[in-house]
């Protein structure tokens, strides 16, 4: 019995035998391959690169309202993958004028009416610390804020002002994709205000003309616009310019800008609900000649209102 | 037999382990020790230009490292934790007239200091006292101080001429005055030297309105020449006509507003002062007001005369028709009916080629679209109340005021003059 049991046991270890050396290969070259790789989930299927948004065609124009407060410039750093990412990422960025020189040198010699965009003043003194953005663990987008207060800065809001800024490095050592690094960040004020209006500019009774002004935000409550029908060239600034100054009861006030003879004859107002201004002036034109203008004006974006159906 | 299995089985699971262990640590792990620093030659030579800026600089290294700034007081260095632009290198406003240079220093131990070698450029600057002028006919001068740190030369539009400069950058120019209108130009000063190209532009505007230029109304019996506005008109007779002939002061339309008569054959001789739009020699564009009381109808009364030697027929009469009508064969004749002799009536005479206005006690009562080269007025003068000579046709009559506008006056110009709504 004792025999049997032996001779059994004997088959089954030269089994064994015969099959422990395969098997332990297996197992060698299984956990060779698990343990080759951190993570054993495949989803990552590029590569990250961290790149900063709205930064592909190097100048981004930015709208920011008069009416905003505590405002402030900001700037989304994304990381693409496709896979979120596992821990915070920190992106450091820094202020760069060559990308501000290079926008200004490109653009002057693809048109020369282009402006010269100007470097904004320095406001704030984040500005002169190090700049950083942080990308939350399973989040793509990361913002960079830098307050500014437009309106007690002094600034002339007609100067294009900007902001150039240019990734550095992160804190992963992922790419950085070298097309979308930097960004000339620029700053266009408006208000409630402002925009593209048209409507007409009468002078006489049989004197009607149509007229599409564009008003451009100057404080919370002002905007410029072009008097009458007259060139609204910017070489033509200094004379051709009327400012409008709506009252908190939507009453306008009329005063000139810069050297045009504008005179206010009072009754000028704004109605909110059509976004529509009706103005009363004279004015002086170049040939010295006097006209009286009742000019009604309505934004293009206004939203359709009753008597628009009528 | 077995005990060579057994120990294979062994090595295996042993080996197994080791690759288990060894394939599981980062690859950080096996770093390269070797120490390293150094900074890329296109990076030891830093630029700035005049304005306050900071820029960044990679210490390529794997050990701590140092920076001075040879010039702290204006350049200043500080490191920053990373890889790369992880040293920063700030200046301020360079106030000089000249470049200046600083030296920082990168050192770490057991390898040579690297030296960066910056240099910040300075700001040309020019400025003007004024962001932009306003010229009008009542001065003919004007200032522009201009300040900077950088040689300049001035360009002026060709109707500003310079006429002195102060030795701390004053300048006196001068213009000549215009008709009614405006003109703009720039006032450029421009940077000559090499490398300092700096512009300040003043844009310049010369602006006259049309307005009253002169006056009379032959209010002092003593004085009857004398100007409200504008020069005292001249008295002149024809003697030979009739040699007592008199200008005479008369009641007016009320006890202190008087009037003169004006003898026939007699009239005043103005200098009105007026300036020719650029390009012509003579004035064609005016407003001429009287206030006026003919004594009876049926007879012509002449009004003005552009022609100085008053020898061809006069401008504008009072005709002889019943009722009297105004004008000449140019404008043609109208306002029959609202002319009655004895009574006062303010008549303008709106001129401007091709719209020619007339009104009467504030009302429209004829328009024409003639551009008859008659009314151009001559820079020397305009005969008023008479003419001409021969013809003898300005009859005698009362005037209580006689104004001169250089700008032909509309109808909304006119009640407004007059107060009508």
């Amino acid at each position: 019995m004792r025999k049997m049991t032996t001779k059994t046991n004997r088959m089954k270890t030269n089994r064994i035998i015969a099959t422990w050396p395969g098997s332990l290969i297996v197992l060698f070259l299984m956990g060779m391959l698990a343990s080759c790789s951190d993570e054993v989930d495949f989803g990552e299927q590029y590569k990250k690169t961290v790149y900063i948004v709205n930064s592909n065609n190097l100048l981004h124009v930015e709208k920011h309202s008069f009416e905003t407060m505590n405002d402030s410039i900001s700037i989304s750093v994304y990381c693409a993958s496709t896979k979120p990412i596992t821990k915070d990422l920190t992106v450091r960025l820094k202020v760069n004028r060559r990308a501000l020189d290079s926008l200004n040198e490109i653009q002057t010699l693809a048109d020369p009416n282009y402006v010269k965009r100007v470097m904004f003043p320095n406001t704030t003194d984040q500005l002169d610390e190090e700049l950083y953005a942080t990308i939350k663990a399973g989040e793509q987008y990361g913002v960079l804020k830098i307050p500014f207060d437009f309106p007690s800065s002094g600034l002339d809001p007609f100067i294009p002002y900007v902001l150039p800024l240019t990734l550095v490095s992160n804190n992963a050592d992922y790419d950085i994709n070298p097309k979308l690094k930097s960004i000339v960040y620029q700053v266009e004020m408006v208000n409630q205000y402002a925009g593209d209006y048209n409507g007409s500019s009468k002078t006489s009774p049989t004197a009607i003309l149509g007229i599409q002004p564009s008003l451009k935000a100057m404080s919370i409550n002002q905007v410029r616009m072009p008097i009458h029908n007259l060139s609204d060239d910017i070489s033509q600034l200094l004379t051709n310019f009327m400012v409008l100054t709506v009252a908190s009861d939507n009453s306008v006030t009329i005063s000139p800008w810069g050297l045009a003879d504008v005179t206010d004859l009072g009754g000028s107002s704004y109605d909110p609900v059509a976004q529509r201004f009706e103005l009363h002036y004279q004015f002086v034109d170049a040939a010295a000649n006097r006209h009286t203008v009742h000019a009604i004006i309505r934004n293009i974006d206004a939203p359709l209102i009753e008597e628009d159906e009528m | 037999m077995n005990n060579i299995m057994n120990s294979f089985t062994r090595i295996l699971l042993l080996s197994w382990l080791l690759g288990l262990m060894l394939s599981c640590g980062e690859d950080n792990l096996v770093e390269d020790e070797a120490p390293y620093f150094g900074v890329s030659g296109s990076e030891l030579e830093q630029v700035f230009t005049g304005e306050s800026y900071a820029l960044y600089v990679t210490v390529s290294t794997n050990r701590e490292f140092t920076a001075t700034s040879s010039a702290p007081e204006w350049c200043r260095v500080e490191i920053v934790e990373d890889k790369v632009d992880n040293l920063k290198i700030s200046v301020d406003d360079n106030e000089e007239v000249s470049n200046r240079t600083a030296q920082i220093t990168v050192s770490s131990t057991g390898f040579d200091n690297i030296v960066i070698n910056v240099t910040q450029g300075w700001v040309p600057t020019l400025t003007a006292d004024k962001p932009y002028v306003l010229l009008t006919n009542d001065n003919l001068n004007f200032t522009l101080k201009v300040s900077g740190n950088v040689e300049y030369e001035l360009e002026l539009p060709a109707w500003i001429t310079q006429k002195e400069k102060q030795p701390d950058g004053t300048y006196l120019f001068e213009f000549l005055p215009i008709a009614p209108g405006e003109r703009l130009g720039n006032i450029v000063v421009q940077s000559t030297g090499e490398n300092t190209e700096v512009k300040v532009v003043v844009p310049v505007v010369q602006r006259e309105r049309i307005k009253k230029v002169a006056s009379w109304l032959f209010d002092d019996p003593t004085n009857l020449t004398q100007a409200t506005v504008g020069k005292a008109l001249e008295m002149v007779r024809n003697i030979n006509y009739n040699p007592n002939a008199q200008f005479l002061s008369v009641e007016g339309p009320s006890e202190s507003n008087k009037a003169v008569r004006i003898p026939v054959n007699c009239h005043f001789l103005a200098d009105h002062g007026m300036i020719p739009r650029e390009g012509q020699n003579y004035v064609a564009e005016y407003t001429l007001f009287f206030e006026f009381k003919i004594p009876a109808v049926g007879r012509f009364y002449s009004l003005f005369q552009t022609e100085l030697a008053n020898t061809l027929d006069a401008e504008i009469f009072i005709r002889s028709a019943i009722p009297p009508t105004i004008g000449v064969g140019a404008t043609g004749y109208a306002g029959g009916g609202l002319i009655e002799a004895g009574k006062w009536h303010r008549l303008y005479l709106s001129f401007k080629p091709g719209d020619v206005k007339f009104f009467i006690d504030g009302q429209l009562f004829n328009s024409s679209t003639t551009s008859d080269a008659r009314f151009r007025m001559s820079t020397a003068g305009v005969i008023l109340c008479g003419g001409p000579w021969t013809k003898k046709d300005d009859n005698e009559f009362d005037i209580a005021e006689i104004s001169i506008w250089n700008g032909a006056l509309t109808l909304d110009n006119v009640k407004e003059l007059e107060g009508i709504e």
